[in-house]
């Protein structure tokens, strides 16, 4: 499987998907942080724990680009440019080994690169979003929160990327796990017995394509109408011929999502050590 | 005399080469470099008319090769004013130069950081190439000096009942660089409109250029005939460009008023529009609202009896 560049912010979620991508012995390239409300101050080292340090890790504290629309914003914290430099660097040493990006936060720093860096980022293999919904969002009655966290930065990496597969949220409610599996990182004192993990099967699209069902739809993201902004706007009859299309995953068979759900389970208790190495 | 240090970021374009002879001919610019934007027309013709110009201007800083297209809305492009290749039927000689290997935010930000403060970017095309350095490096604001830019209007536009064609090519990179709080000066439409060159200015030139380089005059006719045969809503052959670029080089050259200007970024009837709000307590531009026609022609013929062929 080719490397993969995780672009995350640092949450629950994101702790289950980097156990399933240790379980699937996956070449990870690099994890990004963007960090945000959900981020979890034990991230890193918990990351650190799955992987034995041995995957390079780094945060940026990038806003969304619509603050750079306001006047006054935009504004980066002292040293902010070297940490996006160093980020960007990454993202480039990845898309030249024709890497996978897979993001489950916000597409602020793939729409930077894909500005700034255009002929390396055309060499990303795939760009695999867990964001976006086709007829209904979670932050607003319309869009879906990753997507609503920054419109701008979604509208960009949607009509400059190659390869983009979208995980909506109409399937990512479909992705949900057992909070056992993962002992440690729900507090006990929580009645949940589920959790989210769509990323699991976002990855589980890219590692097992014959697991996804898929649909093809141009898609654009909705910047100026108020109620609908961050929405994306999915032409579901593909009237516009001109735009390449985006993959959207629909579905994932059941079977194989559990599997994966349960190799990631394993990998978390045993923290970080594979089957084969117990 | 204190040099101006400056980049221009350009979309090459008849009036932007105009722009350009107008910047080779003056004393107090330091060129450190040109960036290419597309804009009226598509990159490749542009790149290779900002290649070809510097070459013909013997312009050696470095031509970087910038954005192709806008931040986040489908590319425009002025062909039907600029002509198929940019610049008319001038027989630009054929670029000797290869482009700078970096991208024209790379070498904006290189260039910022080794002036510390001093560079000035003079920009007459869309402002996508800023827009994605001010992205790209958050810190860049602090690193330039001033940005003087053709580009919005106070009143009607020339691209859309209110939109001006760099703005409403890329509302969103304007309304970006508007908020970066870079010291800007505006000069738009409202007062590039009144550099409209007459039937007299037209023989003037044509007598200065003489047969020796009447490819400028000839130019300069191409636009003209531009404007009459096809309707695009006024008869006015104006040097929107070098009007920008006359006013970093004296700046008595206009009026300038602070105002703060938002842009409008919507895709509806006031795509691009500049709102300048002269009342404002907080304004992030000086505007020009009025021109010094007499001296900014002076300038012009100047260059002209200057230029290379």
């Amino acid at each position: 499987m080719r490397p993969i560049l995780f672009s995350c912010s640092g949450s629950t979620a994101d702790l289950i998907t980097l156990a399933a991508l240790r379980a699937s012995d996956a070449d990870i390239h690099c994890i990004v942080q963007t960090p945000g409300e959900e981020s979890r101050a034990d991230f890193p080292g918990k990351a650190a724990e799955l992987f034995g340090g041995e995957v390079p890790w780094l945060q940026v504290n990038v806003p969304p680009l619509r603050s750079f629309f306001v006047p006054g914003g935009g504004k980066a914290a002292a040293g902010e440019t070297q940490s996006l430099s160093r980020v960007l660097s990454r993202f480039a040493a990845a898309a030249n080994r024709g890497a996978a990006l897979l993001s489950t936060a916000r597409l602020t720093l793939p729409a930077i690169f894909f500005l700034s860096d255009p002929e390396r980022a055309a060499k990303l293999s795939d760009v695999a979003v867990l964001g976006g919904s086709i007829y209904g969002g979670d932050s607003t009655p319309t869009a879906e929160k990753n997507i609503y966290a920054d419109p701008e930065a979604a509208e960009i990496v949607l009509a400059r990327a190659k390869n983009v597969t979208l995980l909506p949220l109409e399937t990512a409610k479909q992705c949900r796990v057992s909070t056992s599996l993962f002992p440690g990182l729900f507090s006990t004192a929580t009645e949940t017995t589920e959790t989210d993990a769509a990323a699991l099967g976002l990855l589980l699209s890219l590692e097992q394509p014959q697991a996804a069902t898929r649909e093809r739809y141009r898609v654009r993201v909705e910047l100026e109408s108020f109620p609908s902004r961050g929405c994306t706007v999915c032409d579901v009859l593909c009237r516009d011929k001109t735009q390449p299309l985006h993959t959207f995953v629909t579905a994932l068979d059941e079977t194989a999502f559990s599997e994966t759900v349960h190799r990631a389970g394993r990998i978390w208790q045993q923290g970080g050590i594979s089957d084969d190495e117990a | 005399m204190t040099k101006h240090k400056i980049i221009l970021d350009t979309d090459p374009g008849i009036d932007d080469f105009f722009a350009m002879l107008l910047a080779a001919d003056a004393q107090n610019l330091e060129l450190r470099g040109v960036t290419a934007v597309a804009g009226n027309q598509v990159m490749e013709k542009i790149a290779n008319n900002a290649r070809g110009i510097a070459q013909l201007l013997g312009w050696d800083c470095p031509v970087s090769i910038g954005a192709d297209r806008p931040l986040l809305i489908p590319q425009i492009t002025a062909s039907q004013v600029h002509g198929d290749t940019g610049l008319g039927n001038f027989p630009l000689p054929a670029p000797q130069k290869d482009a700078d290997e970096r991208l024209a935010w790379d070498f904006i930000y290189e260039e910022a950081t080794a002036l510390d403060g001093e560079l000035e970017i003079l920009a007459i095309g869309p402002l996508t190439n800023l827009a994605i350095a001010f992205l790209r490096y958050p810190d860049l604001p602090q690193k330039l000096r001033r940005i003087v830019l053709m580009g919005g209007a106070t009143e009607w536009g020339n691209r859309g009942a209110y939109g001006e064609f760099n703005f409403y090519v890329d509302p969103h990179a304007a309304e970006i660089v508007f908020a970066s709080g870079v010291p800007i000066d505006m000069v738009g439409l409202n007062v590039t409109m009144q550099t409209g060159i007459s039937d007299e200015e037209f023989d003037d030139i044509a007598r200065t250029v003489g047969d020796s380089r009447k490819v400028y005059s000839e130019l300069l006719e191409f636009y003209r005939n531009i404007y009459r045969v096809n309707d695009l809503g006024f008869r006015i052959v104006a040097m929107h460009d070098s009007l920008a670029a006359a006013f970093l080089m004296d700046e008595r050259v206009l009026e300038m008023q602070n105002a703060k200007v938002q842009i409008d970024c919507s895709t509806g009837l006031c795509r691009g529009r500049s709102i300048a709000d002269f009342q404002s307590t907080s304004p992030n531009a000086r505007v020009a609202v009025a021109v010094d026609r007499p001296r900014f022609w002076d300038m012009v013929m100047h260059s002209l009896q200057n230029a290379p062929y």
